[in-house]
């Protein structure tokens, strides 16, 4: 079957689906969208602006006209497809509605005895009030000189009233890793005394192996994984974790039912996102080129920034004054903007190269 | 019966069934193509989830379409999708901070079982399983009131079960499993009297397949009452099950607690696909009107022909119907799904088996109908 006639065919499907239906949106709109506000450039979130892929598009439109029915099925696939990806078994899987629900449950299941938590600082953050709000308490180990994980000062803070350590790596919003073999022997160790939770959100955009085959055989590690930002699905939140069958149990027991929360249209996103490997790597390619866009306009600029191998860079905004975000915006650019080690720090996702290059021209202008 | 629990076991015993069908799963190529299978042109039924045959309404489709390129963008991210709370608001006439949206009313009660997770909750027995059996697995005491003989919620015996540990009292109305309901003013007294005692939760995920569904709603009694939440759900009505949205009403107070420790934000918790389908869905009046007709004649034949085949059950003010297969010798749902492909729910209980069937299409509970009124098939026991 040629392109053209499998085009036309999966056209002719569809269609029959979805009658009455307009496709347009869908399938042609790409980087202007109808729901963005003509112009606003969306710097804030670490998405990854060339999502969803045509792919990922095309097999949410075939699911669309399913969605009357729970998904049980397409789940129990997808969690083969992704076991087979990871040479994991389906058992050490779990579904939530992007990672941040586990980041959640997780902190959930160690709030009782009621302890602490030893993270980072600067680490990712959203999921902490959560935590506190079960009870936990928090240890934030600054970063090393080299703004990556002080593993061996947080190997310190750990004492009997640790209930867990958190590792983000490469870290969030620095954009740091550390090398996968001192993380490794790292999560070992303290899996030991406590759990471990992993977080490999960004590991892609560092080509850094993954903990899961620590976190299948030992139940205090917890690796957690997202659609949301390599495979530009953060809007159809699913991520999932990577655990020993017993965590697998003693989290799913806090959901409804096991992986409940995933909607079928998602879950078909997930699927034909994990197959279009040739996206993740041009995905991974412009990120670096975003970098590299960046970098050289902080250079001119004279502005500190921290190498990064993620999807963002964090850069030292003190100099610009304190309405840096305000004149930002004024310009339709939305950036995190944050106290960090004692001065103000903007961290700005890699949006697409035209994005990027509008990013670096108007922050030229602020700063000068 | 747990919710889904019959759902997977059909799961696991696919395979097997498959292949008494002459289907494997090479001739399917892969498990998508259990998908495929499970139509009703291939001969097999879905009436075990009290899904909603009908499907998602045009507009709700051509949300999802209009929404697709902003897939990859945070819920927080979408401009349009800010208004959510409030259009749910406005449409139950309470304020946006009276909205908390779940992936699905199932999180919403999963979560409100974490939550109250001290002292005991109150719920009936047979009811709902998910709230209840979060609550067991987090280590909540629950105590069960059986329900009367007519299935019908005992809201007296609810009331006296209510003590100082309580921190939650659950009602489903219309009921799951049974599709029984209790009289409004009889719940809302209810309400009002617990509710000084004890936060009170009415699932009515059901509510809309009534005559005059608002009447019914308790969702009025907010105001005066903080200490109810009613919970809804886009997955029956709405035919949006896939979706995995719902959402939790109640007084501003209570929802600003349970928000931290969802998500800290449930604008995380859903897809923004679903959230659009759901915005485009919530005054659809015509496609709701069109889905309560049709499951309202597809009841009615169904409870007629059952009458009239002389088989017992409880009459339904929803998409499914309840009924007593105490004499069947075997495990009903396995062998309505091995022998007559329909996958339904049975469950032992203290007083026998009971069997749930699904409303579907007219032309699905046809033939549902010539499978337990064939005397040869003993699906019919009483």
């Amino acid at each position: 079957m040629s392109n053209n006639s499998s085009r036309r065919q999966w056209l002719r499907n569809t269609t029959a689906a979805l009658a009455g239906v307009s496709l347009a949106p869908a399938i042609f709109a790409t980087e202007k969208e109808r729901y963005r506000a003509e112009g606003i450039i969306l710097l804030n979130g670490n998405e990854n602006a060339y999502g969803p892929s045509i792919a990922a598009r095309k097999a949410m439109i075939e699911a669309a006209a399913n969605s009357n029915r729970y998904p049980d099925d397409q789940v129990s696939a997808l969690k083969k497809q992704i076991a087979e990806f990871w040479g994991i078994g389906t058992e050490n899987i779990l579904f939530g509605a992007g990672s941040s629900e586990f980041l959640g449950l997780v902190s959930l299941l160690v709030s009782s005895p009621k302890g602490k938590i030893v993270t980072a600082e600067p680490s990712y953050r959203v999921w902490n009030g959560q935590a506190e709000s079960f009870g936990s308490g928090f240890k934030r180990i600054p970063l090393a000189n080299d703004k990556t994980l002080d593993l061996s000062a947080m190997m310190s803070a750990m004492d009997d009233d640790t209930r867990m350590m958190y590792v983000c790596n490469p870290n969030n919003p620095t954009g740091t890793y550390v090398e996968n073999h001192l993380l490794r022997n790292f999560v070992d160790e303290c899996s030991k005394k406590c759990m471990v939770l992993v977080d490999e959100a960004y590991t892609e955009f560092a080509d850094l192996p993954s903990l899961k085959d620590l976190a299948v055989k030992k139940p205090n590690i917890v690796v957690a994984k997202t659609f949301s930002k390599i495979y530009g699905l953060a809007g159809a939140r699913i991520g999932y974790v990577i655990a020993h069958p017993a965590t697998i149990k003693k989290l799913s027991a806090f959901q409804p039912w096991p992986d409940a929360n995933i909607s079928g249209v998602t879950v078909a996103a997930a699927s034909a996102a994990l197959k279009d490997q040739a996206f993740v790597k041009d995905c991974k390619e412009k990120a670096i080129q975003t970098r590299e866009l960046c970098y050289k306009t902080f250079k001119d600029l004279s502005l500190e920034y921290i190498p990064s191998h993620a999807n963002f860079i964090l850069f030292d905004v003190g100099k610009i004054g304190p309405d840096f975000s305000k004149k930002m915006q004024a310009k339709n650019i939305f950036v995190q903007y944050r106290d960090h080690f004692g001065g103000k720090w903007c961290r700005v996702s890699m949006g697409t190269i035209d994005e990027m290059k509008t990013f670096c021209s108007t922050l030229k202008s602020i700063a000068s | 019966m747990s919710v889904h629990s019959s759902r997977r076991q059909w799961l696991q015993q696919s395979s097997l069934a498959l292949l008494g069908l002459g289907i494997s799963f090479k001739s399917m190529g892969n498990e998508e193509g259990l998908k495929r299978i499970a139509g009703i042109e291939n001969g097999l039924i879905n009436l075990g989830s009290n899904e909603n045959p009908y499907g998602i309404s045009a507009k709700a489709k051509q949300a999802i379409l209009d929404m697709m390129g902003e897939t990859n963008r945070y819920p927080f991210n979408v401009a349009s999708l800010q208004s959510a709370k409030k259009t749910l608001g406005d449409y139950y006439k309470v304020s946006e901070d009276q909205v908390l949206i779940t992936a699905g009313s199932g999180e919403g009660l999963a979560m409100l079982a974490r939550h109250f997770n001290k002292g005991n909750i109150v719920t009936a027995d047979i009811t709902f399983g998910v709230l209840p059996n979060t609550a067991k697995k987090v280590g909540t005491k629950v105590i069960e009131i059986p329900l009367t003989k007519e299935k019908v919620h005992d809201l007296p015996a609810m009331m006296k079960a209510i003590n100082n540990e309580t921190q939650l009292v659950y009602i489903c109305n219309p009921a799951n499993p049974t599709a029984t309901i209790v009289k409004a003013d009889e719940l809302k007294r209810f309400c009002e009297e617990a509710s000084k005692k004890t936060v009170v939760l009415i699932d009515e995920a059901y509510n809309e397949f009534l005559d005059n569904p608002d009447s019914q709603s308790m969702i009025g009694l907010i105001e005066k009452n903080p200490n109810i939440l009613v919970i809804k759900t886009f997955s029956k009505i709405h035919a949006m099950a896939g979706l995995r949205i719902g959402f939790v009403i109640g007084h501003p107070v209570l929802i600003k607690k349970l928000q931290p420790d969802y998500f800290q934000s449930s604008q995380l918790a859903v897809s923004v696909l679903s959230l659009n389908a759901a915005m485009a869905s919530l005054d659809d009046e015509p496609h709701k009107l069109m889905s309560k007709q049709k499951n309202e004649a597809a009841r009615k034949y169904t409870m007629d022909e059952m009458k009239k085949m002389g088989v017992q059950f409880i009459p339904s003010y929803t998409n499914f119907i309840f009924y007593p297969v105490k004499s069947y010798p075997g495990e009903y749902s396995a062998d309505m799904f091995d022998k007559h492909k329909i996958i339904m729910r049975s469950n032992k209980y203290s007083d026998g088996q009971w069997a749930r069937v699904s409303v579907g299409t007219i032309d699905e509970m046809k033939q549902f109908i010539k499978v337990i009124g064939d005397p040869k098939n003993n699906m019919a026991a009483r």
